[in-house]
């Protein structure tokens, strides 16, 4: 019964995930784009931290349930290991999702976008370069994941005539 | 959880590693981005031997000259800031108060050496320039901007450059009027 709940559960914060990062991706090809100082960079820059946050939420607890209960093997035809390497990606890209909202926090917190406490400076140049560039990495990583996991599943559906296209589990 | 980790064979955990590092080169690679800031490139008497010669040059003066119509001015500004234009405000930054990006700043750029400004980590490409004497002027920065990896090979500024003479003008204008120091510094 539990596994039921945590399956279902499961699935609807996979499609939240999907939903969240899609939308992020459009609005992170296009806010560069826009001039710095903008009333329109301004707020596409705040929706991207808001998004950003829910995903890194949604995936965190993905990720919990996940580790607590771990997908079950449903297709006969489709080897152990082939199915195991397809969810261990499944797994990274979660975890990616969090790192890159983790930095992401770091950059906005040390370039003065987010604040806790009136009157307390957390501007940090040398914080915002290492964490703007650990956001770049995980960016870059989840794109090549998400491209591997879908070349993935069309080997597995040409080789084993297993069909998904389910990218985020 | 553990039996499925477990069971993850070991060419699994390699192919990741291979794909963290691949992402963890790409910013250095695609937008020229490095992880860290080194926070003084150039001291006082390194600057003084630098700008031997060129102390009692003042590039800025030329910005008296530019014109003063409203039109113009937002061309300089339309060229410099815009995605359209130069792109290049959405790296550099140029007046005195404004948060470092992740290239150098642009603050009383004309008449300052190449590779000295503080808070960014030069390439060897850069800092070689800064050895050989290369000085920031309107038209070393132009003749930079038309094609940055053909002028300072190996740089780590990642874009085509600009090949249109009229574009070029409006950011060296644009740099002549906002980056000016203030008197004294």
């Amino acid at each position: 019964m539990e596994n039921q709940i945590a399956n279902k559960a499961g699935r609807i914060l996979s499609w939240l995930a999907f939903s969240l990062f899609f939308i992020i991706f459009i609005n992170m090809f296009q806010a560069p784009r826009i001039t710095i100082g903008s009333e329109e960079r301004e707020i596409m820059r705040n929706f991207h931290i808001v998004a950003g946050t829910f995903l890194m939420a949604i995936s965190m607890f993905r990720a919990y349930l996940w580790i607590h209960f771990p997908p079950q093997k449903n297709h006969r035809l489709l080897p152990e290991q082939d199915y195991i390497f397809i969810h261990f990606l499944q797994f990274v890209l979660y975890c990616s999702f969090i790192t890159q909202g983790i930095s992401g926090f770091l950059m906005a917190w040390s370039d003065g976008v987010i604040r806790f406490m009136k009157g307390i400076d957390t501007i940090d140049h040398g914080l915002w370069t290492i964490s703007g560039y650990l956001h770049s990495a995980f960016g870059f990583l989840y794109i090549m994941l998400i491209l591997i996991i879908l070349i993935v599943r069309l080997y597995h559906m040409f080789r084993y005539r297993v069909f998904s296209l389910n990218v985020f589990a | 959880m553990r039996k499925y980790l477990n069971n993850t064979r070991g060419m699994h955990w390699l192919f990741m590693i291979v794909i963290i590092g691949i992402a963890f080169y790409l910013p250095f690679l695609i937008f020229g981005a490095f992880p860290y800031n080194t926070k003084i490139n150039s001291d006082s008497d390194e600057m003084g031997q630098l700008l031997e010669g060129f102390e009692s040059v003042d590039f800025y003066v030329m910005s008296e000259y530019l014109t003063e119509s409203p039109e113009e001015i937002q061309r300089e500004i339309n060229a410099f800031e815009t995605w359209e234009g130069g792109k290049c405000r959405f790296c550099h930054a140029v007046k005195k108060d404004d948060r470092d990006r992740m290239a150098p700043t642009l603050y009383g750029i004309f008449g300052r050496p190449a590779g000295v400004g503080n808070n960014y980590t030069y390439s060897d490409a850069l800092i070689n320039m800064k050895s050989n004497g290369l000085i920031w002027t309107p038209e070393t920065l132009d003749a930079f901007i038309l094609n940055p990896s053909e002028y300072i090979p190996g740089n780590r500024m990642r874009v085509q450059g600009i090949k249109d003479p009229e574009t070029r003008k409006l950011i060296v204008n644009y740099l002549m009027r906002e980056s000016k120091p203030i008197k004294g510094e």
